[in-house]
């Protein structure tokens, strides 16, 4: 039992739960209890069921939880005070026989002990977190008392330290007052003890005379409403204080009933089983609250994942759709590469006189090599731009849709960076174009590399080929069909004749494609980086997958070994 | 009184005014819920000033069981709230009012319908204040804490009661941190004390104090009272006395308010420092972006060949001159030649064109934008993002005029150099039809004119080959004239219409843009002026 238990602590510590959406405060508020409550008491108390019961005296601040402990073991051990909050430090109270068991890290084992008599209690504060250990002579071995800090004053420590020794007990004395029964802090704190199962008695304190009979049936029928009916009360009438302790009359009631428990095990074991079993049975159902907040997480993980995938294939698509759309160079720099080999009408005329555009082109190649460079250049700008456009446009389409689904403001973490292309992408983009050309140089070379084809490469210059292959690729609409040639893309056509007479017009037809993969392929790989950014952000929440898997794993091994 | 002697030395309508104002320019701007917040404070103080601060709307306000009702009851001198035991006691608000009837109305804009009108012999010195007994704040009863917070919003005075036991309540002071700037509004009434030693309420009364220094709130007092046993009740009254009779809290409500509606923006609105002009060399990249988009430099290029076209056209060889008009002329390709108007064909702008155009509009506005929080830097965005086409039609324009100005007249020294070839041209013409004469007279054996001679050179043949040779060293030196000037002209274009390119971008982008940052720069000032440090 206490293995899968381990391994149920385990999973809820895990690192989940961090999108905030839906009810996701009150998911990590039932985790962060259930795991205290199975790792704080449960483990320890299904180790040792014969360790001594645990009481926890806590409630709301100045309501007399250390005048009350103080006046049920009969000296004061406890300080009390005006100033709010007056215990800072908890003061567990016990027999001297069962101090060991205490001081031992069995239970509470991140509380760091100072072990003082009685005599300790007024002596210099203790500093930090500490929890105060008192042996009691007066009080029989089985039993010990925590009288906890407020649950409710500002001391913000006060209340989480409370929270925490409150799922250690084995029963709460849960003491409020006459002035605060009604409080909405204290009764979450009842229903969270109904919750999870524990014994509870509660204490109503600083009752004026003559008005028990109004405030306690109305507080019995509070509870009723609650679903806390057979909860006892112990109501405590305002009275003077003798030597800072209520009189022993008053709390009589509450002595019996540890005194009751102190020298019965088997009603101290009634209560341990009940607390045992209630908590128990507690687990299941909360577990899945938190598988089920966790799901939730999934979800809306799964949603930006998905919707930023998508917008990123989208983003690839239209970039490939834009490479070949014919429109993607601007006419002058057609015009300069029609100046380069010729007008198209002149160009149609020649078409078969192959050498005679050989000739102009190698002339242009060795006179003016300018030129080539000057469209490859012009290639070169066109294509960054192209790219930083869609790249920019892609993550602020991202960041847009994320904004507008769960969760996607917060992994965007106000990263204002993220609304464009990144400064890498912008900062290697060209030279990606430029490799990109090497690409081409490379293809046209490996493709000419038979003897008659080499020859002819050789005579028009490889960068011209690369360049007319790039053409060809730009405008090349719904794939090649050799003769025809659509209106505008007359250069480009030029381009292609060229080619085709180099090579042949299947292995153009290959080639654009080639060259128009290899391109596809850099830009992917630069938008996958891009896309990285946002995968990284979210990367930042744990995996909601593994996290509901370990859960579902945990919650099985438990309910099977009960 | 003249005047409201307040903190600043502005005055609440002046601030409150500028808080409007403010909150108009914020809108959409920054922070959705400041921006809220604002105008409710504005809206209400509209609403509250209009019933006047004669009157002192003061609440009670209290943890359950802390003795507000008792409060009430003490300053009141009689039974008229509610109290009790059973918690929580009071579960609806109500008012108490001295003097003339004319509260009334204020009750009714509170929407308080419990009343009661105290008859002002009974305390003179309260005249004029309006008691509201309000439900607790942190009781298990949600409407109480709803009825409370509406209440606490509305008075101009909050009385908070509180005791021994819960004074150091989380629920409490959760309230206080949010009005840690209403300090001069807000007092503390520490009830119960008859429950205490002397001793014991001293130190009581002093660690409340300190939580209170603690949360900036060390210009309210603190008063000790029992409601029990009457301790206290008179430096309560007295209190309560002056704050009826300065009818200061209104104004120190609504200016605390006021504030920190007007800090909540200021921190919305971010630091003062970063761009508040679009910095030279954004301009710069972006001008020159929009010229790169607007395809100036097909423009100059064509100027540039269309000037040497013409140059030959008009002194070259005269001869040969014909040969340069058969290809087309390169400005008339862009419809930009002599007596064209309306758009230029130049390309259209394509995909890459947007791309580019739209990258350096992206630049803009992130550059002055940088670490600005809130939804600011949307709105630069869209500032810097005019209607796609309205700019190509612009740049087109800026472009095609600047050709249009530019390719006006021909040089003089064209018709110079044109006078020169026609000259030249007819002493060949004359030197060919001399010696043709000749020829014919030879072959016709005519005996042969005397030909003249200078320095013995026969004149047709000097006409002849001296012509020739002029004439194509005059269209050589015309070309290279051509070249220069083709330069200079393109040269000229290219700076008229840079010129203008700069004002499209100035008109549609940066203009917006500093729009944006003037809105910017005028809100601080507005939200400095509303919160009072001027």
């Amino acid at each position: 039992m206490v293995g899968p238990l381990e391994e149920l602590v385990g999973a809820l510590r895990a690192n989940g739960l961090q999108l905030n959406i839906g009810d996701v405060h009150s998911a990590r508020a039932t985790r962060d209890e259930l795991a205290d409550q199975i790792g704080d008491y449960l483990i320890p108390r299904l180790k040792r069921l014969d360790a001594p019961l645990l009481v926890v005296l806590g409630g709301s601040t100045g309501s007399g939880k250390s005048t009350i402990t103080n006046t049920i073991v009969g000296e004061e051990v406890s300080p009390a005070g005006v100033l709010r909050p007056t215990t800072r430090a908890p003061v567990l109270l016990c027999s001297p026989e069962d101090q060991d068991w205490f001081a031992g890290g069995a239970i509470l084992p991140e509380l760091p002990r100072v072990t003082t008599g009685a005599e300790g209690a007024n002596a210099a504060p203790v500093t930090g977190t500490v929890l105060r250990l008192v042996s009691v002579p007066s009080l029989d071995a089985g039993l010990a008392i925590i009288d906890a800090p407020d649950i409710d004053s500002v001391e913000e420590a006060n209340r989480d330290l409370a929270t925490q020794l409150l799922a250690a007990a084995d029963m709460w004395l849960f003491a409020t007052t006459a002035v605060r029964y009604a409080d909405a802090v204290p009764w979450d704190f009842l229903r969270k003890a109904q919750a999870r199962g524990t014994s509870l008695a509660i204490i109503i304190n600083r009752i004026p005379p003559g008005a028990a009979e109004e405030i306690v049936p109305h507080l019995q029928s509070m509870l009723t409403e609650a679903e806390l009916a057979d909860v006892s009360i112990f109501p405590v009438e305002q009275s003077e204080l003798y030597e800072g302790m209520l009189p022993a009359a008053a709390v009589a009631d509450i002595r019996d009933l540890l005194i009751g428990l102190a020298t019965d095990a088997d009603r101290r074991n009634d209560i341990v089983r009940s607390t045992l079993d209630g908590a128990m049975n507690s687990i299941s159902p909360r577990v899945q609250e938190v598988v089920t907040a966790a799901e939730e997480q999934r979800g809306a993980v799964d949603d930006l994942r998905t919707s930023m995938e998508g917008v990123y294939t989208a983003a690839r698509q239209t970039l490939s759709d834009d490479i070949s759309s014919g429109n993607l160079l601007r006419g002058e720099v057609l015009d300069r590469w029609q100046e380069l080999i010729g007008t198209a009408e002149l160009m149609a005329a020649v078409q078969s006189r192959i050498s005679l555009i050989r000739d102009r082109l190698s002339a242009f190649v060795t006179g003016r090599p300018q030129a080539t460079a000057d469209v490859q250049g012009e290639i070169t700008s066109t294509l960054e731009q192209l790219l930083i456009d869609h790249a920019d446009t892609a993550a602020s389409t991202v960041v847009q849709t994320w904004k507008g689904l769960p969760g996607g403001t917060q992994i965007l973490a106000d990263d204002r960076s993220l609304e464009r292309s990144s400064d890498e992408f912008r900062a290697t983009v060209a030279a990606e174009v430029r490799a990109w050309q090497d690409d081409i140089l490379n293809l046209v070379t490996e493709r000419g590399a038979g003897k008659r084809t080499t020859a002819r490469v050789l005579a028009f210059g490889v960068n011209s080929i690369g360049v007319a292959l790039m053409l060809v690729l730009f405008s090349q609409t719904a794939g090649i069909t050799g003769a025809e040639i659509a209106i505008g893309a007359g250069t480009a056509g030029v381009s292609q004749t060229l080619l085709s007479a180099l090579f042949g017009e299947q292995a153009v037809r290959e080639l654009a494609a080639d060259a128009k993969r290899l391109l596809i392929d850099r830009v992917s790989t630069l938008l996958e980086a891009d896309a990285n950014r946002f995968r990284t952000q979210l990367w930042s929440v744990a995996d909601p997958d593994e996290i509901v898997a370990e859960l579902r794993r945990a919650t099985d091994s438990y309910e099977a070994a009960r | 009184m003249i005047g409201f002697p307040s903190r600043s030395s502005v005055g609440l309508p002046q601030q409150l005014e500028a808080l409007g104002q403010a909150v108009e320019l914020a809108q959409d701007r920054l922070d959705d819920e400041q921006v809220a917040f604002g105008r409710h404070v504005v809206d209400k103080a509209a609403e509250r000033l209009r019933h006047g601060t004669t009157r002192t709307l003061v609440a009670v306000l209290g943890a359950t069981g802390s003795g507000k009702s008792s409060i009430t009851n003490v300053i009141v001198g009689d039974d008229v709230a509610t109290t009790g035991v059973r918690r929580p006691t009071t579960s609806s608000t109500l008012g108490c009012f001295w003097g003339s009837d004319d509260a009334q109305a204020l009750l009714d804009w509170l929407e308080v319908k419990n009343r009661h009108h105290v008859l002002t012999a009974m305390n003179r010195d309260l005249d004029g204040l309006v008691l509201l007994d309000v439900p607790d704040h942190d009781s298990v009863a949600e409407a109480h804490r709803e009825e409370m917070e509406r209440i606490a919003e509305h008075a101009d005075m909050l009385l908070w009661v509180t005791d021994p036991e819960k004074y150091a309540d989380k629920a409490m002071h959760d309230y206080l941190k949010q009005l840690a700037g209403h300090g001069a509004v807000m007092a503390m009434v520490l009830n119960k004390t008859d429950q205490l030693s002397p001793a014991d309420a001293a130190t009581c009364h002093s660690d409340l104090k300190r939580l209170l220094d603690n949360e900036g709130l060390d210009q309210s007092p603190v008063v000790a009272v029992s409601a029990l046993n009457g301790h206290g009740v008179e430096t309560l009254q007295a209190l309560l006395g002056d704050t009826v009779r300065n009818q200061q809290a209104v104004i120190d409500r609504l200016a605390a308010d006021n504030a920190m509606a007007a800090d909540g923006l200021l921190d919305a609105l971010g630091p003062a420092q970063g761009a508040n002009a679009v910095p030279k060399s954004v301009v710069k990249d972006l001008n020159s972006d929009l010229v790169d988009a607007s395809g100036l430099h097909v423009v100059t290029e064509a100027v540039a060949a269309g000037y040497r076209r013409d140059a030959v056209a008009a002194t070259g060889w005269p001869f040969t001159r014909w040969l340069r008009k058969l290809r087309p002329h390169p400005l008339r390709k862009l419809h930009l030649g002599k007596g064209s108007a309306g758009r230029a064909s130049l390309p259209t702008p394509s995909g890459i064109q947007v791309a580019r155009s739209q990258n350096a509009l992206r630049e803009a506005g992130a550059a002055v934008s940088e670490g600005m929080p809130g939804p600011w830097p949307d709105a630069i965005a869209a500032a810097a993002t005019p209607d796609h086409d309205e700019l190509a039609d612009r740049l087109d324009s800026a472009v095609s005029d600047s050709v249009r100005a530019g390719v006006g007249r021909d040089p003089r020294w064209w018709s110079v150099m044109n006078m020169v070839q026609i000259a030249l041209a007819i002493a060949v013409v004359v030197g060919a039809v001399w010696l043709g004469l000749l020829a014919v007279a030879a072959y016709l054996r005519i005996p042969e004119p005397p030909t003249p001679e200078i320095r013995s050179i026969p004149i047709p043949t000097g006409l002849l080959i001296g012509g020739i040779l002029l004439g194509l060293l005059v269209a050589f030196l015309s070309a290279r004239l051509a070249t220069v000037g083709a330069l200079k002209r393109s040269r000229a274009v290219r700076g008229r219409a840079e010129a203008a390119v700069a004002e499209v971008s100035d008109d549609l982008v940066i203009a917006p843009i500093q729009a944006e940052l003037e809105r910017r720069q005028e809100l601080r000032g507005l939200l400095i002026k509303a919160s009072g440090k001027s």
